[in-house]
């Protein structure tokens, strides 16, 4: 090849390349555009991974199947123990893709977690989950909501609903966990500056200060022990890089966890005694309905099925808990929104229809429970208002159902549930009317914070109240 | 290609062949792709262990170091010896180096050998090299572990455990009676042919044999085994077997395992809540039991499978029948073993690339011998989906109203896709690094089996074929 010929084809290399390159910039704002959460190059990546998906080009699709075929082919055999490092070979081959983040994430902590007989084994593999989203998918993709959605969804679900044999050991781990790290149920936000130690422990679990003080200060004052709780966090993250229907994904899952935390979002922890009890969080009633009406605002009337069941629940317990001002509110804003006969007869007449549906305990357990808490604590302002014998008379009634309402329930559903004994609904009882009533009309507290068991003329379920 | 033979004697012959094999060991290793993938090689060993995670617990940990550094070692090393293989006389053929050896006394066979061995030194330098980088990155990792973990990842994974397995089931002996029975009474279905009964049959053997329902029991025996060694002390013994199903859905099945011999059944007992189908491991404390395994004794196997009420169905792998893991060897004996069992691979690997490169330009018998490979680990796959039969069903009725030519090809390969398989499987038995990552022996009878099919078997074939080619190719044409 002749001198001319090579530098015309060097010409046109450079050319080509100048071109290229021209071209470059205008194809990834056009990626950006179409595809908001992936289009953007992928800067977070460590190089190892930048490296691989351009060296290996449509290539590494295949490499992706290959692996996701050995990946299947050893859960099918029961061999686990390779599923967490292909999972995150597969993922890094392809970080874009939200699906495939999602159903490894997935698969680890729903299928092999189920898979391991023993809760620890169990643990760790929801773990593995939810870390393959945390740690790696949340790098390569910040701005994808669905990945904050999957992840809230996994504390949401895996760990806060009773799906799972083993959801009480779960529930009590993360609370641990978060216990060891915040020093109580939420961090001091003030003096988290000052304590690099925490921070580092935090940052790790990708819980940033700043957002975490923003979400409580919006939806709290919120236990972070509570799965829940860290369901509101990841999706309120998600909704910051939601468009409209994302959003309304992580809106639901604000409302549903901010409902369950409603009915079991104040937390009795005691780890040491394997002390673990749940009662209503009836403060957060503002915030709820708060949620809801900028729900109920974008979304229309996708939201009113949530919206109904959670006012209809909050005027029940706000009633028996003794906050009739709160459940008056409740009702007017019910009737206002959804006027039917139950409102018509006005509020009274609303309350005793819901009395009466809550004393057949055919609901779900967290509300059949809640209701059984508001019972015992209505006993107790009973009896700090003088009328002993009316509080004797609701007690004895609270245990019979109760008692009645487990005895009913097959074995297996009532060890997956764990809910608490008669004794332990007193306990939950007493700790509220010492946080909410007078000093002189609360029984006094112990030294580790968990009240006292119920004084031996107490009802336990093996000796039903007088 | 023709040569005259100067020396005569095995003497000459090996020094012929030493020569060559030096040659080319020479060659390779002053190879610059070689350098490098040999460098990439080292990355591997000395840095991927530090990038790899485990399931988070220790043996899962040791698990996935030991199975993906050796194995991705053997990978790049296979990559480099079928570059060097593929080159090894292509590249001399190219370059015209050829006409220089072919004017001296050397045959065509001590050519091929000498080349092959030349590569297999190479292969032994960097495989030996990478298995005493991972048996010191697996002492590494388990050093920096509690004592306790640290101990029942050597028991567990660092090992090398025998498999002492039950007698097969008698499945074919069953069918057999069966059939003749049925005869004997005249109660074979008619118009059945034999083989469809013989085939029911054979699913009735195996749902006996390994269908355990709630409330029943089954027993193995273990013949006595003078190969357990005598268990040190403390060493707990593993028993070993694998599910195909466990009842519908998710329900768990739950029974009793005991282990034990003629006189006394019951030397150890263990309880099982089985969440899964797959693999499953249930260790049992070392005493009594660990002195009969040890003393080599007789034992008996029961899986005694909980009430209906509390238990499903279990099925177990007629493939993978139970058996119990027992101490057979050392760590670093099962290593250099799964060594050389992957330079017996590197062995079949060069042969291949050998014999591309007798009949073939560099880069075509490149990518003919790395094609042929790739097709050889699939084949099976292709072998099982033709023996499908419902893919016969979708053959059979799909491509009715194909043309003619289509369903040749289609029956052709129907009929060449097995065949190869046949051709292909006994080279892809040996895969060492599932037992070595698991703490199984790799024992020296698979090394020996290894060593004759790979190291000795498939390499002599292609030799043959290969000095066939060189004997009647042209090598030294003018340019």
């Amino acid at each position: 090849m002749n001198r001319r010929a090579s530098a015309v084809l060097l010409g046109v290399t450079v050319a080509a390349f100048a071109l290229a390159g021209g071209l470059g910039a205008r194809l990834v704002s056009e990626r950006s555009a179409s595809a908001p959460a992936g289009g953007e190059p992928l800067d977070s990546a460590p190089p190892p991974v930048v490296f691989t998906t351009i060296v290996l080009g449509g290539f590494r699709g295949v490499l992706a199947d290959i692996l996701w075929l050995r990946a299947s082919r050893l859960q099918d055999q029961g061999r686990y123990f390779e599923l967490v490092q292909l999972a995150e070979w597969i993922t890094a081959l392809e970080p874009r893709h939200t699906e495939v983040w999602a159903f490894h994430a997935w698969n680890m902590a729903y299928n092999a977690s189920v898979m391991m007989p023993d809760p620890e084994d169990r643990w760790r593999w929801v773990q593995n989950g939810i870390d393959l989203l945390r740690r790696d998918g949340l790098r390569y993709n910040p701005g994808d909501p669905l990945l904050y959605r999957e992840l809230g969804w996994l504390f949401q679900n895996k760990i806060g609903t009773v799906n799972d044999r083993d959801n009480r050991f779960y529930r009590m781990r993360l609370a641990r966990e978060m216990d060891a790290l915040f020093a109580g149920a939420r961090p001091d936000f003030d003096a988290l500056s000052s304590n690099p130690d925490r921070l580092r422990a935090m940052r790790a679990l990708q819980l940033a200060p700043g957002i975490m003080r923003a979400v409580d200060a919006r939806y709290g004052p919120l236990d972070w022990r509570l799965p829940e709780t860290h369901a509101v966090y990841w999706a309120a993250r998600g909704l910051r890089h939601a468009g409209h229907a994302d959003g309304l994904m992580c809106e639901r899952m604000i409302y549903q966890s901010l409902a369950a935390l409603f009915l079991q979002g104040r937390l009795l922890f005691a780890p040491e005694r394997d002390v673990y009890l749940t009662g209503p969080e009836l403060d957060l009633f503002p915030r709820i309905m708060g949620a809801l009406d900028e729900a109920r605002e974008r979304h229309g009337e996708t939201i009113d099925a949530a919206c109904r069941g959670f006012l209809n629940e909050a005027v029940l317990l706000l009633h028996l808990f003794g906050r009739d001002g709160q459940a008056r509110a409740a009702f007017a804003r019910l009737r206002e929104l959804y006027p039917s006969d139950a409102t018509a007869g006005g509020y009274e007449r609303c309350v005793e229809t819901l009395l009466a549906s809550a004393s057949a305990m055919d609901g779900p357990a967290p509300l059949v429970s809640a209701v059984a808490q508001g019972w015992c604590y209505r006993a107790r302002l009973l009896q700090a208002g003088g009328r002993a014998d009316e509080a004797a008379d609701e007690l004895r009634r609270a245990g019979e159902k109760w008692n009645a309402y487990l005895a009913g329930m097959p074995p297996e559903r009532r060890a997956r549930l764990r809910l608490p004994t008669y004794e332990e609904l007193q306990q939950l009882a007493d700790d509220r009317a010492r946080r909410e009533l007078a000093p002189a009309q609360s029984p006094p507290p112990r030294e580790d914070g968990v009240p006292p068991p119920p004084a031996a003329g107490n009802p336990t379920p093996e000796e039903p109240a007088p | 290609m023709q040569t005259e033979c100067g020396v005569a004697g095995p003497g000459g012959f090996l020094i012929r062949v030493g020569g060559m094999a030096r040659l080319t060991f020479r060659s390779a290793v002053r190879s610059r792709l070689v350098l490098t993938l040999a460098l990439v090689l080292l990355a591997v060993v000395a840095g991927l262990p530090a990038t790899l995670k485990g399931d988070g617990t220790p043996a899962g940990g040791a698990r996935v170091i030991l199975h993906y550094t050796l194995g991705l070692a053997a990978l790049v090393l296979g990559v480099v010896t079928l570059w060097t293989a593929c080159g090894a006389i292509a590249e001399e053929v190219e370059r015209k180096h050829i006409q220089l050896l072919v004017s001296k006394p050397v045959r065509p066979a001590e050519i091929w050998l000498g080349k092959w061995l030349g590569i297999l030194c190479m292969d032994a330098l960097f495989l030996g090299a990478a298995g005493l980088a991972v048996y010191a990155q697996a002492a590494r990792y388990a050093a920096a572990l509690p004592p306790a973990a640290r101990q029942g990842l050597r028991q567990e994974v660092l090992a090398a455990r025998r498999a002492w397995r039950p007698a097969a089931d008698p499945v074919e002996e069953t069918v057999d009676a069966a059939y003749r029975s049925l005869a004997a009474r005249r109660a074979l279905p008619p118009n059945v042919p034999a083989r469809e009964t013989r085939a029911e049959l054979r699913k009735q053997a195996l749902a006996r044999f390994t269908v355990v329902p709630p409330g029943t029991a089954r027993v193995w025996d273990l013949p006595a085994s003078r190969r357990v060694r005598v268990p040190a002390a403390g060493t707990p013994l593993t028993l070993r077997y694998r599910l195909v199903s466990t009842g519908p859905g998710r329900f768990a099945a739950a029974g009793v395992w005991r282990i034990g011999t003629a006189e006394n059944p019951a030397l150890a007992e263990e309880a099982a809540r089985i969440m899964r189908a797959g693999t499953h491991d249930l260790t049992f404390p070392a005493g009594a039991l660990a002195r009969a395994a040890g003393e080599g004794r007789a034992l008996r196997i029961e899986f005694r499978n909980g009430d209906a009420e509390t238990s499903a169905a279990v099925v177990f792998d007629p493939e993978e029948p139970v058996r119990i893991l027992a101490p057979g060897g050392s760590f670093g004996g099962n290593c250099a073993r799964t060594v050389l069992v992957l330079l017996c691979v590197m062995a079949l690997v060069a042969a291949v690339g050998l014999a591309a490169s007798s009949a073939l330009s560099f880069p075509v018998a490149t990518f003919a011998a790395a094609a042929a490979i790739a097709a050889a680990l699939m084949i099976r796959y292709f072998a099982a989906a033709a023996a499908e039969p419902e893919a016969g069903h979708v053959h059979r009725h799909g491509h009715a109203q194909a043309t003619d030519g289509q369903s040749a090809w289609l029956r052709a390969g129907e009929r060449v896709i097995p065949a190869l398989d046949v051709l292909v499987a006994p080279a892809t038995r040996f895969a060492p690094l599932g037992r070595f990552a698991d703490g199984v022996l790799v024992s020296w009878g698979f090394l020996g089996g290894a060593a004759g099919v790979l190291g000795v078997g498939y390499p002599a074939l292609l030799a043959l074929l290969s000095i066939g080619v060189l004997r009647r190719r042209e090598v030294a044409l003018p340019a």
